[in-house]
Formats: C-alpha cells, sequence, structure tokens
C-alpha cells in the first residue's frame, strides 16, 4: 500500500505534491487502504486534466487575439502538414500496400546475367527449382496475345504462359473452382485459368463458368479456376504499363516459350521459410554452372558464363519508384522543417512581446515550467487546427493527382487519406508542435522579471534570440534553396525529355495490339498473306493517309531485344559482340511514321519470300559498324536470318524506343521475308478520326473474321502519358519549392521586421549622431545579404551531398548542372532583399526624436 | 438574485467540503485529524480519502474559507494545521440552514420517523 501511495502521489501534478505530499505520507502512516491510493490517483489525473483544459482555454482566448499571428501559423503548418500526408498517402498506396501475394517477401526474381526480362526459359526455371535447396518452388511465365472466340465479337485476350506451378508460387487463394496443377501441364490437358476482370467481362460472373469451354486461338478450353481481383503477375512497372492478364494456360515442363514475344517472359521463385536472399544467391551460385552442362539448350548460346541471380520482388518492383518517392519525402520533410522554423520564429517574437506579462506571472508565483507549457499548448493549437486543414488539403490534393495524372505512378489509383495516414499526420503535427514550440518555450520560462521590467517589458532578451531567429532564417533559405535546386533541375529533365527529338512523327498516328491466332498461323506465308489483307483493308478506311505493320514499333512496351549480329569478316571481341533490335516491317512503315530515308531505299513489294533477303538499318547501326557507308554490305542476324546473311538497301533515321531512353542500334526485315506473329498495325490519319479504333478492328475482321484486334492507341496520347511520371515529379517538387520559398520569404522578413521594430531606439540613436537613411538601410540590407549568403552556401552543401541520389531522377541535365543553380542563386538572393525592403526602408524612416523619446 | 458576498451563492456544497467545515468548526485541525472526525461523526458512512480532502483543502485556502496555522502539530511537524475562517463559517452555517429547510419540509411530508401528518 505505501508503494501504491507513492505511485498514485506521482500521478499529482508538482506543485500539488510539493504542497501537501509531505503531510499525505504522514497520514498515510496511521494507515491507509488501496481506497486511499486509488482516491489519490484519481484526484492527481483530475488535477492534470483540469490545467490542461485551462491551458487549452487560456491558449483559445490568447490566439483568438492574436489573429494575424495565427491566420498565418495555421496556412503554414496546414500547407506543410498537408504537403507531408499527401506524400506519405502516396507512398501508402503505391509502396507500403501488400502485393497481392502472400508472404510477398520470400519471393525473389531469378535473372540470369543481371537481365530479368527474357533471360530465363523455362526448363531452366523448371531444373532452377529441382535443384535449388533454398527455393520451395520457382515459375516462369510469359505475355502472350490470344483471341477469345465463341462468347460475343471475337476478344483478344492478354494470357500468361505460366508453369504449372505459377499460383503455388506466387501463392494465392482461387475466387472459383482452382489454379493449375501438375496434370494441367500436360500436353494432352486443355485447361485454363481466367481472371476475375474477364469473368466479370465476358461471362457476367456465370457461378456456373467452371467446367465450362472457351475457344482460346482455335483451341478449345475448360475454365478450371477464377482468379481473384488484383491477381496479377509479378513485373516491374516500369517494363510494360498494363501488367493484368485475362488467362493463365500451363505450359508443359520442358517446352520453351511459345513465341520470343517482344512483351517478355519472367521468372520468379520463393524462398523456403527462414531463407535469406543472401543464402539463395549462393546456392545459385553453387548449381549455375552444373544446371549449364546438364541443359545447355536451356540457356542463351551467346552467353559463355551464366549467372543466376535472385532479386527480392518488392525491391525490383518498386526500384524507379522508391527514388522519387524518396525525395518527395525528403522535400516535403524539408517544407515541414522550414514551417515549423518559421512558425517557432513567429512564437518567439511574440513571446518575446509577451515577456513582461510572463515575468510579471513568474513574480506572482507561476513556475517556469507553468510559462513553458503555456506556450506549448498554443504551438500544439495551432499545430491541430494546421494537422486538421492541412488533411483536408491532402485529401482534395491526392484526388487531384489521381484524376489528372493517374499513370504517374503504379498502384496510385487507391492513393487515399485512410487510418494510417491520419496516424501519420498526428505524429508530424506532434513533431510540429515540439519543433515550432519547443525554443519559444524555453526562452519564455526564463524571462527575469528585473531584466523585463527594466526594458519597459519591449525588447528584453532581444539581443539573446536575435541570434537564434536569424540562424533559423538562415537555416530556412538553405532547406528551400535545395528544394528549389531539385526542382529546376526535375524541370529541365522534363523538357530535356519532353522536347527531344523522337525521330519520327507521332501526329494522328495510331497503332492497335495484333497477335495471331497460333494454330492457324504458324505457317509464314499464311502470316505474310494475312497482314497483306489486314494493311489492304486498312488502307481501304477513308480517314487513313497510309498503313503499315511492325512487330515492335517504338514506344509499343516491347523492349530491345537486343539479338546478337554477325558481319561477314569481321570479328569482334566477347565484350563488344554486335547486338541490335530488329523488327519486320512491311513497306510504308517509313512513311507512315515519318521516319526518314537517308539512303538506298524503302522496302517494297518486290522485296518478298524468295527475292532476295535484305536489310534497312538505322543511321547509329551504318555509323557504329560500316562508317556510315552501310548500303551493300550484308550482315546475319542469330536465330532470324538463320546462316545466310542479308543485304543493307537503305539506311532511316535513328527511333527513340520510349521516351528519355536513348537511340538505339536497329534493323529492319521486309515482313514477307520474316514474318512475326505478333505485332502492331499502324495507321497514319489525313484528319482527326474519333472511331478510328472501330474502323480498325472492323478491317482486320474483314481480313479475318476469326482474328480479334487488341485495344488501338494513339501515339500523341501514349507519348503524353510517358511523360506522365517526370511532368508530375517536376510538378510536384516545383509546387514544393515555391511553398519553401514563400515560408523562406516569410521567415527573413519576419525577422528583419522584428528586428527594426526592437532596434528602433539603436537606429534612432545612430542617426541622432550623424548616420545616415542610407546607412541604416544598409546595415539592414546587408544583415539579410549575410543570412542568405549563408543559408545558400549551407543549401549548396547539401545539394552537393544529395546530388548522387538525384542523378537516377534526372534525364539531359547534371545533377550539378550550373545554370539551375545560379537561376536558384539570384532568385534567392533577390528575393531575400525584396523581403527586407519593407523593413529597411521603415529603419531608415525612424525619427530619432520619437525613437529617443520612448526611453 | 443572489450576490457574489452572500453566502447562498456557493451552496449547495460538496459532501465532502460541508464535512470539512463542519470538522473544523470544532477548532483548528490537521488533515488526518480531519478525516477521522469525518469519519467518527458519520459512523463510518463517510471517507474522505486523501487525494479528495487535500483537493478539497487546497481550493479552499485559495478561495479564503480556512487558513493555515503558523504553527505545527507539536506531535509530527510535517502536519499543518487550518482553522476556519469567518466567511468559512457563514457558508457553513448557510448550508446547515439550507438542509435544516429541506428536513422541515421531509418531516411535514412524514418522510422522516416519529414524525406524522398534522
Amino acid at each position: 500500500v505505501t508503494i501504491l501511495m507513492r505511485l498514485a502521489l506521482l500521478l499529482c501534478p508538482r506543485e500539488f505534491r510539493a504542497e501537501y505530499g509531505e503531510q499525505i505520507s504522514s497520514d498515510a502512516e496511521g494507515g491507509a487502504g488501496v481506497a486511499c491510493a486509488f482516491d489519490l490517483a484519481r484526484t492527481g489525473l483530475t488535477l492534470r486534466a483540469e490545467a490542461v483544459t485551462g491551458d487549452i482555454a487560456i491558449a483559445f482566448r490568447s490566439l483568438s487575439k492574436a489573429k494575424l499571428l495565427t491566420a498565418v501559423s495555421v496556412s503554414t503548418l496546414a500547407l506543410a502538414i498537408g504537403a507531408n500526408a499527401a506524400v506519405f498517402g502516396i507512398i501508402r498506396s503505391v509502396v507500403l500496400a501488400p502485393l497481392p501475394y502472400n508472404d510477398a517477401s520470400q519471393l525473389v526474381f531469378l535473372c540470369q546475367n543481371s537481365e530479368c526480362a527474357n533471360q530465363m526459359p523455362n526448363p531452366t526455371v523448371g531444373a532452377i527449382g529441382l535443384h535449388a535447396r533454398t527455393l520451395s518452388g520457382a515459375a516462369a511465365f510469359q505475355w502472350a496475345g490470344a483471341t477469345m472466340i465463341g462468347h460475343g465479337l471475337p476478344r483478344a485476350l492478354q494470357v500468361a504462359w505460366s508453369s504449372w506451378n505459377v499460383f503455388q508460387v506466387l501463392g494465392a487463394t482461387p475466387r472459383l473452382g482452382r489454379f493449375l496443377t501438375r496434370a494441367d501441364a500436360s500436353v494432352n490437358v486443355a485447361s485454363v485459368v481466367i481472371s476475375e476482370r474477364l469473368w466479370r467481362k465476358a461471362f457476367d460472373s456465370d457461378p456456373t463458368i467452371v467446367g465450362r469451354s472457351i475457344v482460346l486461338d482455335g483451341r478449345s478450353r475448360q475454365v478450371v479456376g477464377v482468379a481473384p481481383d488484383g491477381f496479377t503477375m509479378p513485373v516491374p512497372y516500369s517494363e510494360i504499363g498494363t501488367t493484368y492478364v485475362d488467362a493463365w494456360i500451363a505450359m508443359p515442363e520442358k517446352t520453351f516459350f511459345p513465341t520470343r514475344n517482344p512483351l517478355g517472359s519472367w521468372a520468379f521463385a520463393r524462398m523456403k521459410p527462414g531463407v535469406a536472399v543472401g543464402e539463395v544467391q549462393a546456392d545459385l551460385d553453387r548449381i549455375a554452372p552444373e544446371l549449364q552442362r546438364t541443359y545447355p539448350a536451356s540457356f542463351l548460346s551467346n552467353v559463355k558464363t551464366v549467372r543466376i541471380s535472385a532479386y527480392p520482388i518488392a525491391k525490383w518492383f518498386f526500384r524507379e519508384v522508391n527514388v522519387l518517392l524518396a525525395i518527395a519525402l525528403a522535400a516535403v520533410l524539408l517544407v515541414l522543417v522550414i514551417a515549423c522554423a518559421n512558425v517557432g520564429n513567429l512564437l518567439l517574437a511574440r513571446s518575446l512581446a509577451r515577456s513582461g506579462e510572463f515575468a510579471l506571472r513568474g513574480a506572482i508565483g507561476a513556475r517556469a515550467g507553468r510559462v513553458a507549457t503555456q506556450v506549448l499548448t498554443e504551438a500544439a493549437l495551432l499545430a491541430a487546427a494546421g494537422g486538421v486543414v492541412g488533411l483536408a488539403l491532402a485529401w482534395l490534393g491526392l484526388r487531384a493527382i489521381v484524376h489528372f495524372m493517374p499513370y504517374a505512378l503504379p498502384r496510385l489509383e487507391d492513393a487515399d487519406v485512410d487510418a494510417r495516414v491520419l496516424l501519420f499526420t498526428l505524429g508530424i503535427a506532434v513533431i510540429a508542435t515540439l519543433a515550432a514550440g519547443a525554443f519559444p518555450a524555453f526562452a519564455a520560462s526564463r524571462r527575469d522579471l528585473a531584466s523585463a521590467l527594466r526594458a519597459g517589458g519591449r525588447d528584453a532578451g532581444e539581443s539573446s534570440t536575435r541570434a537564434v531567429r536569424s540562424i533559423l532564417a538562415s537555416v530556412e533559405i538553405g532547406l528551400a534553396f535545395a528544394v528549389m535546386v531539385a526542382s529546376l533541375l526535375l524541370v529541365r529533365t522534363f523538357i530535356a525529355a519532353s522536347s527531344e527529338p523522337q525521330g519520327y512523327d507521332p501526329i494522328r498516328v495510331h497503332a492497335t495490339e495484333l497477335s495471331l491466332s497460333g494454330t492457324r498461323y504458324r505457317s509464314m506465308p499464311a502470316r505474310v498473306s494475312l497482314m497483306q489483307r489486314v494493311v489492304g483493308q486498312l488502307s481501304g478506311i477513308p480517314s487513313v493517309q497510309s498503313a503499315a505493320f511492325s512487330r515492335n514499333p517504338p514506344d509499343s512496351g516491347s523492349g530491345a531485344d537486343g539479338d546478337a549480329i554477325r558481319i561477314p569478316g569481321r570479328t569482334f571481341p566477347t565484350a563488344a559482340a554486335p547486338t541490335a533490335d530488329y523488327a519486320s516491317v512491311t513497306p510504308r512503315y517509313f512513311s507512315t511514321l515519318g521516319i526518314p530515308l537517308l539512303r538506298g531505299r524503302e522496302f517494297g513489294d518486290r522485296d518478298r519470300s524468295g527475292s532476295a533477303v535484305v536489310a534497312i538499318v538505322n543511321q547509329a547501326f551504318a555509323l557504329r559498324y560500316f562508317g556510315g557507308a552501310a548500303i551493300g554490305q550484308r550482315l546475319g542476324i542469330d536465330g532470324i536470318s538463320g546462316p545466310e546473311t542479308v543485304s543493307i538497301v537503305g539506311v532511316v533515321g535513328d527511333v527513340r524506343p520510349f521516351p528519355g531512353s536513348p537511340m538505339e542500334d536497329k534493323i529492319y526485315l521486309p515482313y514477307a521475308q520474316y514474318p512475326s506473329d505478333y505485332g502492331l498495325p499502324i495507321v497514319k490519319l489525313r484528319s482527326d478520326d474519333p472511331a478510328i479504333g472501330k474502323e480498325v478492328a472492323r478491317a482486320i475482321a474483314a481480313a479475318d473474321p476469326l482474328q480479334a484486334a487488341g485495344a488501338t492507341w494513339s501515339y500523341e496520347a501514349v507519348l503524353a502519358n510517358g511523360l506522365d511520371r517526370r511532368r508530375a515529379s517536376a510538378l510536384l517538387l516545383s509546387l514544393l519549392a515555391l511553398l519553401a520559398l514563400g515560408l523562406a520569404l516569410a521567415g527573413i522578413y519576419a525577422v528583419n521586421a522584428l528586428s527594426v521594430e526592437a532596434r528602433s531606439r539603436e537606429f534612432g540613436l545612430r542617426m541622432a549622431v550623424g548616420a545616415r537613411e542610407r546607412d541604416v538601410t544598409r546595415m539592414v540590407l546587408r544583415h539579410t545579404l549575410l543570412l542568405a549568403v549563408a543559408g545558400i552556401g549551407g543549401g549548396a552543401i547539401l545539394v552537393a551531398c544529395a546530388s548522387r541520389a538525384f542523378e537516377t531522377l534526372l534525364y539531359g541535365v547534371s545533377p550539378l548542372d550550373p545554370f539551375s543553380i545560379a537561376l536558384a542563386v539570384t532568385l534567392f538572393l533577390g528575393c531575400a532583399i525584396a523581403a527586407a525592403a519593407a523593413p529597411a526602408s521603415r529603419a531608415a524612416r525612424i525619427n530619432p526624436a520619437v525613437a529617443l523619446r520612448a526611453e | 438574485m443572489i450576490s457574489a458576498d452572500d453566502p447562498r451563492a456557493f451552496l449547495p456544497l460538496s459532501a465532502g467540503s460541508f464535512h470539512i467545515l463542519l470538522a473544523l468548526a470544532q477548532g483548528e485541525r490537521h488533515g488526518y485529524s480531519i478525516s477521522k472526525e469525518v469519519e467518527t461523526a458519520t459512523g463510518g458512512s463517510v471517507r474522505l480519502g486523501p487525494g479528495t480532502l487535500y483537493r478539497l483543502i487546497k481550493q479552499m485556502l485559495v478561495d479564503g474559507w480556512i487558513a493555515e496555522v503558523p504553527r505545527t502539530d507539536p506531535e509530527d511537524p510535517r502536519r499543518r494545521l487550518y482553522k476556519l475562517l469567518p466567511w468559512g463559517r457563514r457558508i457553513a452555517a448557510a448550508e446547515a440552514q439550507r438542509l435544516a429547510d429541506l428536513v422541515r419540509v421531509a418531516q411535514s411530508r412524514a418522510l422522516l420517523p416519529g414524525t406524522a401528518l398534522p
């Protein structure tokens, strides 16, 4: 009971304890029960609650009198807290939300020689799953298109050709029916798992779908299960735009993927429980040479030593996004620091102005701690109001971002203000309270009555806190400067990426996804004949100026394959073995896309099967290997042209595969000689035609009623969307930089205005003994310049330190770009002087007689 | 309208406050003695815990109902003695009067033993 009493006493406020603690313990010696301890504890809590309520009421009254300070502080904190909440909301939705797999942290990508796309053939993955001791399973899949017929119009589907264990390795529960099993991987079984999305759209969520058959690419397959919504393949966002899958088909275990599909194949594995990525890597290093000996055909022929790497799936998934979000988070935190410094500065100035009041309260018995609590309570009230307004701003901001830039980041569409964002905002508000209130509270509690009264309650402690306020203003400038440089670099990156020539003309060009139905277009002549009919039908559309077909036109989401090239009579060291991306295109491809023919000729109808095999190369390739004189030279492409070589008949301009990527070497082959089973018909329109998608679908149906066409998209729109991320990051950082600049300028203004007011006697005295107005103005401006230069110097160091991390976000501009830095320096110096101009001129207008009379 | 210098402005008193005033009406006491006296006077049905007791004492000191006597209990120097001030006595009297009036009403309604309707 004694211990209980002592604990209960600790719950009481210090004053109460000091006053009555001795009596209470003395009384307790006469016998005290648990009830006594309970009573004491309850009293203690009540007293404390009353004290807090009282403080809040006082703070509310005193803030409602200082309307300007309250308005400025609340809006400053609201902007800063709102920016933090919004960025955290994005991070929560994009990065922190779980991936749609059980124990996603146990999943790794399997990559061969640091390349992750298109490098891991299915049999290799099967062998890895069999031999690796640290993995519980390994699976692979490949994107492919397929046409489904029999349920309304032919429908183009995104199909994942998968190893049968893909669902087990990823870890998911079927929505209906079952997932694939080993039995489904047999050549004689034709089964398929469909997505909930396809089930809804094509089958009206028919509950009896399991067991029914659908016809895919001419083959009837039985639906065995429906995969849940949100379940998709773990493909890095940057690789392709859409990651949804309509149907999963199991591949026979030792078979290669059906085609070299440009959308790529991917391999991944699940680590055994308790195994670290490092152990998996050691295990893979152990088995790689063995696998290469046992299954030589499973590895790329042009690679001598195979290294299989494991990358944690989340790390790989978010590798580009993380940098951007880290920068955004750093920027909003800097803005928060600036805002807190600003509000702290205002509260400090206010506590100075109230030093008389505080000193008096101290003199009549208020402990120093009480005064400090009062100031902190005011800071907390401001932060709470700022937090509430900030949350509203964050909610609006997130809505706007999701609405206007949905493609800026993956999984952005779920970004919202939820419980976690609320919790984060609460934490930020508490931090803001402490950051903005701590020093003013400390300063207020140390006022002594004598000096406060001696100074007439006006500028006591001015000199001691003036230094602190100057340092705060200087830090604000430094941080704002760093954010400004970052934003200028991103703006220059956006300008560089959006203004660089793409090498083709995207205006009124539309492309359509097209995968040829597997069984019916296995033969080359069938493909060529279909494509001639498709291009013919497309050319017949009235609004179409010209039509063509290419296996992988720019911006189609197809990565460069880097096929190995042979040039007769030339040998290259292994490291510098020539590679180039190849594309089979129909005649008029170059004129349709506006790619300039530089030398030689385009493909024509004479380049058909059986005639001399030819190629067109781009200028980069021609310069690299033939010094520009490429016409008439010969080359071979491994796996495409076989042992024969093709003759170069033309050179065309370079084309960027997608915005912001460098020009790559490229070889074009006539479609009639090297037909692919996948690609995109492209049309160039005479004038805008909103119905072009339907007309293209009708034209393809006219060429083959059983062949589905995928989506038709416009090059202009895709190029604009492709810049979404750069536009979003440039816009976000620019807004933050302007906010930071505004707050820092407000800080400079406040410091100068308050200091001029407090030093009016000093200035008056100076002018009385002969200083001219100009001298006084110069004094104030010199002080400001000093602050600004010190801040900019600090900010420059920050920029230099962060430059390496920042570099990955930049394109076409160096992280220490002199233009951006010079612009920021000029802007900050100019604005700092402008912010100091008004206080400086007020200092110059001080009337010495009036200022000295105040004494 | 009751003015602020009328003791009735503070009625009704909380049970604890009234008991403390009653205990001090007999003379100077320290806190422990007050709580013992309250317990005795009510036959043990009212017990003032230390928190409640000293919180009320603190408030009454601030409001000028009671005052601290400038000497301590000779048996235990940690204990301080309190006495009733005239203002506190007037308030206690007003509360007693209020309760007496209520008791009279209760008697007239035959709510107390030994009384009956006239």
